[in-house]
C-alpha cells in the first residue's frame, strides 16, 4: 500500500508526543471519579456555587483578577450564609449544576449567576435592546438562570441585581468597558467556517 | 473485558467505576485529539478531564445510535473551540517547548528533529486545517466521521485534508525528506 | 355555519398575509412621524426623507429605530440633546451607513442612565470610525455593491448585506477598542481586538471568505490611521 511519507511522519509525531506525555494522563480516572462524586446531590451546595463560578477550572478566574475577586466575594457570602440555609425543595440540586453543564443547545445563552439574597435578577444586552430579561431561581438555592435564543453572533450583556449593574460574569468568553463600567460578552456559534 | 454498552448502562446507573473503564478506554484518543487541536498541554489535560465530565453528565442524552467514540470526541473537540477562542482574547505568553530527548543516539534525535518540525508546522495551520488532520492522522477516523465531529460536509473535510497536507508541506520545506 | 367560519378566517388570513409581504409592514413611516413630532424633532423632514428611504432597503432595523426613538421620547432630557441623537442615526442612513452598531450603543447607554450629552459625543465617534472604516475598506478595493454590478478584475464586489456586516464588526470592534481606553497609536492592539472579534464571528454572522479578504488585506498601520482619521 503506498503510504504518503508525510501522513505516516504525522502520525508517528502526535502518537510520539502523546505517549511521552502520558503523565499527563496519569490518574485522571481518580480525579474524574472524585469530581462527580462532589456532584451527587448529597453534597452541600457551596461546591456547586464553586462549580459555577469556575466552571473550566484555575486558568479562566486566574487571569482576570477582578472577576475572582467578585465570584470570592459570592463565595465567601455564600459559606457564611450557607450552614443556616436549608435545603429547598425536593428537586436534586444537580440539576441546577447540570443546567449550566449541559451542552447548551445552538443559539441558546444560558445565563447562571449565584446571587444570594438577591430580590430580582435580570439580564440585559444586546440581544433584548438592554431591556431586562428575568432571570429565575425557582428553587431558592441562589442561583439565578435563564436561557435566551439568539441567532449565532456577539453579545453584550450585564447583569442587574436589584437594581445594580454588574457587568462580570465568569463565563462570559471576554470583557469590554462600556461607557466607564463592565459588560460582559459572549459568542454564539461561529469562529470557524460555519461549524 | 466488558463491553462498551453494558459498561454505559452502568455509568448510568451511576457506577463511577464503570465510567472510570471508560475513560480508561478513551482517555489517550481524547488528550491526543485536544493536544492536537490546541497544542497546548495545560489546555489539553484541562479539556480531557473537562470533556469525561461533561460526557458523563450528558450521558442521558447520548443515544446508542451514534459511536460513543464520535460522541465522545465531537463534546472534546467543541470544548476545545471554546478554549480557542477564550484564549484569543486571553492569550497565555508561555512558549510551548518541544523538546526532544537527552542522551539518544543519533537515528533519534533525528526522528524526533522530524517529529517536532512537523508539529510546529501543524500549529502554524488554522484550526479549520489543523482539526481535520488531527483527526484523521491522530485518531485515525473516517471522512464522514470527522464531518461529524466538527459538524461539516464530509467533500469540506476531504478538501481540508488536502489543502492541510500541502500548507504542511510548504512549512516543512526542506526539512520533510521520508528516510 | 362552519362554512362562514371559514370564510372570516381566510379573509383574516389573508389579510395577516398581505400585513406580511408588505415587508415592514409592522412599522410605517406614520409611526416614525408620530414620534419625531412627539419630542419634537424640528428637522422632521430630513429626518423621515431618510427613514422613508431606509425602509425600502434590505435588512432596515425599523422596528429597533423606532424603539429607540420612543425611548428618547420617555427620557428626561432636552428636547435638543433628543434630536442629536435622532440625527445621528438619520445621518448614518443617509450615507448607507449600518446602523446596528448605534442602536446597540444608543440602548446600552440609554439603560445604563448616560445623559444624552455624552452618548450623543460617542455616537459620533462611532459614526465617524464607521465612516472612516468604510473608506479604508473601498481603499483596499473591497466594494459594497448592489447586485448586478460588475466590479474590474482585483476589486472585490461584495452585496450590501456581507459588506455591511463586516463593516458593522470592525467599526464596532474599534469602537469598543478606544473607549475601553487603548491608545490609538497602538495599531498592534487595534488590530489584534479587531482580528480576535472578526475571526470569532467567522461563520456565524460574517462569512468566512469575507473574514479572511479584510484580514489579507487590513494591517495595524491602517486601523492606526483610522483611528487617527475619526478622532480628528
Amino acid at each position: 500500500m503506498n503510504t504518503d511519507p508525510l501522513e505516516a511522519l504525522l502520525r508517528e509525531a502526535l502518537r510520539q508526543e502523546v505517549s511521552s506525555l502520558a503523565g499527563s494522563l496519569g490518574g485522571l480516572e481518580e480525579r474524574i471519579a472524585e469530581e462527580l462524586a462532589d456532584r451527587a446531590p448529597r453534597r452541600g451546595w457551596i461546591d456547586g456555587l464553586k462549580q459555577l463560578a469556575a466552571p473550566t477550572r484555575a486558568a479562566r478566574l486566574g487571569q482576570v483578577a477582578v472577576v475572582a475577586a467578585t465570584a470570592a466575594a459570592f463565595l465567601i457570602v455564600g459559606a457564611i450564609v450557607g450552614k443556616d440555609l436549608p435545603l429547598v425543595g425536593s428537586r436534586p440540586k444537580a440539576e441546577s449544576r447540570e443546567a449550566m453543564l449541559r451542552a447548551t443547545a445552538e443559539n441558546e445563552l444560558l445565563f447562571v449567576l449565584p446571587a444570594l439574597h438577591a430580590e430580582d435578577v435580570s439580564v440585559v444586552g444586546s440581544f433584548n435592546d438592554w431591556e431586562p430579561t428575568p432571570l429565575s431561581d425557582e428553587d431558592g438555592d441562589g442561583i439565578w438562570t435563564a436561557r435566551v435564543t439568539v441567532p449565532p453572533g456577539r453579545y453584550e450583556y450585564a447583569f442587574v441585581i436589584d437594581g445594580r449593574w454588574w457587568g462580570q460574569d465568569p463565563l462570559a468568553d471576554e470583557y469590554v468597558r462600556s461607557f466607564g463600567e463592565y459588560s460582559s460578552v459572549r459568542y454564539v456559534g461561529g469562529g470557524g467556517d460555519g461549524v | 473485558m466488558q463491553d462498551e454498552v453494558t459498561l454505559l448502562r452502568a455509568s448510568l446507573q451511576g457506577e463511577t467505576a464503570a465510567w472510570g473503564e471508560i475513560v480508561t478506554r478513551y482517555k489517550d484518543a481524547v488528550f491526543g485529539l485536544c493536544l492536537g487541536f490546541l497544542r497546548n498541554r495545560a489546555d489539553a489535560e484541562d479539556i480531557t478531564h473537562d470533556a469525561f465530565i461533561r460526557a458523563y453528565v450528558n450521558l442521558r442524552r447520548y443515544r446508542l445510535d451514534k459511536r460513543f467514540s464520535t460522541w465522545v470526541f465531537t463534546i472534546a473537540a467543541n470544548l476545545c473551540r471554546n478554549r480557542l477562542r477564550y484564549r484569543r482574547t486571553h492569550p497565555v505568553f508561555e512558549v510551548e517547548t518541544d523538546s526532544g530527548g537527552g542522551t539518544d543516539p543519533a537515528r533519534e534525535v533525528a526522528r524526533e528533529e522530524r517529529h517536532v518540525h512537523v508539529r510546529e508546522a501543524l500549529e502554524r495551520l488554522p484550526y479549520a486545517y489543523r482539526a481535520p488532520l488531527v483527526l484523521r492522522f491522530y485518531n485515525d477516523l473516517a471522512y464522514r466521521e470527522i464531518g461529524d465531529i466538527l459538524g461539516i460536509p464530509e467533500g469540506t473535510v476531504k478538501t481540508r485534508i488536502h489543502r492541510g497536507k500541502a500548507m504542511l508541506k510548504e512549512h516543512l520545506g526542506e526539512e520533510r525528506d521520508p528516510s | 355555519m362552519t362554512r362562514w367560519l371559514l370564510g372570516i378566517l381566510g379573509v383574516l388570513g389573508v389579510i395577516l398575509a398581505s400585513a406580511g409581504i408588505a415587508g415592514r409592514a409592522e412599522i410605517g413611516l406614520a409611526d416614525f412621524e408620530r414620534v419625531l413630532s412627539a419630542i419634537p424633532v424640528t428637522a422632521s423632514a430630513r429626518a423621515l426623507t431618510a427613514l422613508d428611504r431606509a425602509l425600502r432597503q434590505e435588512g432596515f432595523p425599523a422596528t429597533d429605530v423606532q424603539r429607540l426613538f420612543e425611548r428618547l421620547l420617555a427620557t428626561s432630557a432636552a428636547a435638543p440633546d433628543k434630536e442629536a441623537v435622532v440625527l445621528t442615526i438619520v445621518a448614518a442612513l443617509e450615507d448607507d451607513i449600518p446602523v446596528d452598531g448605534l442602536l446597540n450603543k444608543a440602548f446600552e447607554g440609554l439603560a445604563r442612565g448616560v445623559s444624552l450629552g455624552p452618548l450623543y459625543q460617542l455616537l459620533q465617534q462611532r459614526l465617524r470610525i464607521l465612516v472612516e472604516v468604510r473608506y479604508l475598506l473601498f481603499g483596499k478595493s473591497i466594494f459594497r455593491v448592489s447586485a448586478g454590478t460588475t466590479t474590474s478584475a482585483g476589486a472585490s464586489a461584495l452585496p450590501a448585506g456581507r459588506f455591511d456586516a463586516l463593516l458593522s464588526q470592525l467599526g464596532d470592534a474599534v469602537g469598543d477598542y478606544l473607549e475601553s481606553g487603548g491608545s490609538p497609536h497602538d495599531g498592534q492592539s487595534i488590530y489584534q481586538n479587531t482580528s480576535a472579534r472578526l475571526t470569532n464571528l467567522r461563520g456565524s454572522v460574517l462569512v468566512p471568505a469575507d473574514v479572511d479578504l479584510v484580514l489579507g488585506r487590513v494591517g495595524p498601520e491602517d486601523l492606526t490611521r483610522v483611528v487617527l482619521a475619526a478622532l480628528n
